[in-house]
């Protein structure tokens, strides 16, 4: 399996697609054993994390458990292993531990799409337009206040749902609870999980897109073997400056 | 009458010409007869520079700049005729050049057609380099680049090749129907592609054997889309190209959106109070969730749109309205 559909799989374990991505990606490998294992390998170890205590649903988002997996190098269950059952406390243990220390981080804003929908943060004396003013042709361009009478209440009602949230004071006073807590907290945290599952495998179309974060960047020079450009491929790119 | 003797005289000249070369399937030679009229090899003095294809039936051909050493060269059509190519416009980010053939009256070729939708993956292609045509594979239509030092991005259409290629660079790339896809622009490090990294794999895994032919080339033309819009451009009366641009470099914003890390003096942003800092997560009313999303939304529109650009300052969400400019780059 290829690194590309691997990373796709554990996306998808994750609930981090978009329904269509998922959809296409369950197309896609269901003629592919391997990959179907690799899924419910993942999503088991996302059952397992149903043992985790203290951290606040708004606050464990999949990007962080993901990441948090990855930072620890774990491996998927293998099938069939005799001592496989092993590595599920170990796992738990040390997930704990590394969420523990980051609820520490309270400041941190949250990630979209970790289960909450976007949310505009305006301060008190801040009120949204009402309506909008047409654009007609205007040599200069208009910045557009907020005491604006405009139509771009529809817009910012647009752009508040794919606003990225940003965690206001009043969440961050969750006292910390002992790594050893159980009970309602687990289960909700839990319920968080598993309805993001839920809500992935539920849809009826998805699309399947290519792994979202590898770009290509093109050098100035030119190969000479070749005499094209020199490209190479980016798989983290989110500090690759883009112009436009 | 005139006009079916010379349609038949030509096809018995690219009969004679276009037979077969060696490694092609029938499907491939069959495409590489079709496709051999539309192009022109081209030649510094004896060498052969490259090739170049018919965009439009006054004699206008695109050809890779590096196919295009220098602004004047000859140019010969499959029938062995030869024309004076003169350089007569350039897109630096596709790097495709515009070459009008002085004389030409072919008025029987039609020019090169685009597809009307993009191949599918594994669809089997015809590279043309200037000896002759390779045969080569479409990969995916769905990637993207960022050039250098524009840092603009573009759509690409990724190809490889079974076997180390040299001077595949500025190679025309057909579909086996006559699809044209442009021109090879780039060429992937086998390096990079050969070396994974492990850091972010789940298992630390032994490098797979290889089986099958031992190189392999991957390379890539700007998408289709942008691959109309030069030909459109090389076709105007001014044979230009030009982009959507409001002046600002972005990266990722932590919490989703694009960034903005600088904003060019005098651009639109400028003037409508974009600042570093500012992550923009809406354009008009596509949403923006990192950089790459803000470059895809601003592809979509034209030099002198008027867009709304909905962004966060501080925890404060605000919309501006901004006039785009264009830009060459």
């Amino acid at each position: 399996m290829n690194r590309k559909l691997e990373d796709q799989l554990v996306r998808l374990s994750f609930g981090d697609l978009t329904p269509e991505e998922a959809a296409k990606l369950h197309e896609q490998i269901s003629s592919d054993p391997e990959a179907r294992r690799t899924v419910d390998e993942w999503k088991s170890l996302k059952s397992d994390l149903r043992m985790l205590s203290d951290v606040p649903p708004h606050q464990l988002s999949n990007e962080r458990l993901h990441h948090a997996i990855l930072n620890q190098g774990l491996q998927p269950r293998p099938s069939g292993s005799p001592l496989g059952w092993l590595w599920a406390p170990v796992t738990v243990g040390l997930l704990a531990f590394t969420l523990t220390v980051m609820r520490m981080k309270q400041n941190e804003p949250t990630i979209p799409g970790a289960g909450s929908s976007g949310q505009i943060v305006l301060g008190p004396d801040i009120k949204p337009p009402k309506s909008i003013s047409p654009i007609i042709e205007s040599p200069k361009p208009q910045v557009v206040t907020r005491n604006d009478q405009s139509d771009e209440q529809d817009l910012l009602e647009s752009a508040a749902e794919s606003a990225p949230v940003v965690s206001s004071p009043s969440k961050r006073s969750r006292p910390h609870a002992k790594a050893s807590a159980a009970g309602p907290r687990l289960a909700a945290i839990g319920s968080a999980i598993a309805k993001k599952i839920d809500e992935v495998q539920s849809q009826d179309e998805l699309a399947l897109v290519p792994a979202p974060s590898t770009l290509v960047l093109i050098a100035n020079d030119s190969d000479n073997d070749t005499g094209a450009k020199k490209a190479t491929e980016v798989d983290s790119p989110a500090d690759v400056l883009i112009s436009g | 009458m005139f006009s079916l003797a010379a349609k038949l005289a030509l096809t018995l000249v690219v009969s004679a010409q276009g037979a077969a070369p060696s490694g092609l399937t029938p499907a491939a030679s069959a495409a590489w007869r079709r496709i051999l009229p539309q192009t022109v090899i081209l030649y510094q003095g004896k060498v052969v520079a490259g090739r170049a294809a018919l965009i439009d039936s006054r004699g206008y051909f695109i050809a890779h700049r590096t196919s295009v050493p220098a602004p004047n060269l000859e140019g010969k059509s499959s029938t062995g005729r030869l024309y004076r190519m003169v350089k007569s416009g350039a897109d630096e980010p596709s790097g495709l050049v515009l070459l009008i053939a002085q004389g030409w009256s072919s008025p029987e070729i039609a020019p090169v057609r685009l597809p009307d939708e993009s191949p599918a993956a594994g669809s089997p292609l015809l590279a043309l380099i200037g000896p002759g045509p390779i045969s080569s594979e479409l990969v995916t239509a769905d990637r993207f680049g960022v050039l250098a030092p524009s840092h603009r991005l573009v759509p690409l259409v990724e190809v490889k090749f079974e076997s180390s290629q040299s001077l595949v660079g500025g190679a025309l790339v057909f579909t086996h129907d006559g699809s044209f896809l442009g021109a090879l622009n780039a060429t992937l490090d086998p390096r990079t592609d050969a070396a994974p990294d492990l850091t972010r794999t789940l298992v630390a895994k032994p490098k797979e054997p290889q089986f099958g032919p031992s190189q392999l080339t991957v390379a890539y033309t700007v998408g289709p889309e942008l691959l109309k819009r030069v030909i459109e451009g090389f076709r105007s009366p001014t044979h230009e190209v030009w982009r959507a641009q409001m002046g600002v470099l972005c990266k990722d914003a932590e919490s989703g959106g694009a960034l903005i890390e600088t904003v060019v003096a005098g651009s639109p942003a400028e003037k409508a109070g974009l600042k570093p800092g500012d992550v923009i997560f809406q354009i008009e009313k596509s949403p923006v969730k990192n950089q790459v999303d803000f470059a895809k939304a601003m592809l979509e529109q034209s030099p002198g749109a008027k867009v709304s650009v909905a962004f966060l300052r501080k925890g404060q969400t605000s919309l501006v309205n901004l006039t785009l400019v264009k830009s060459r780059d």
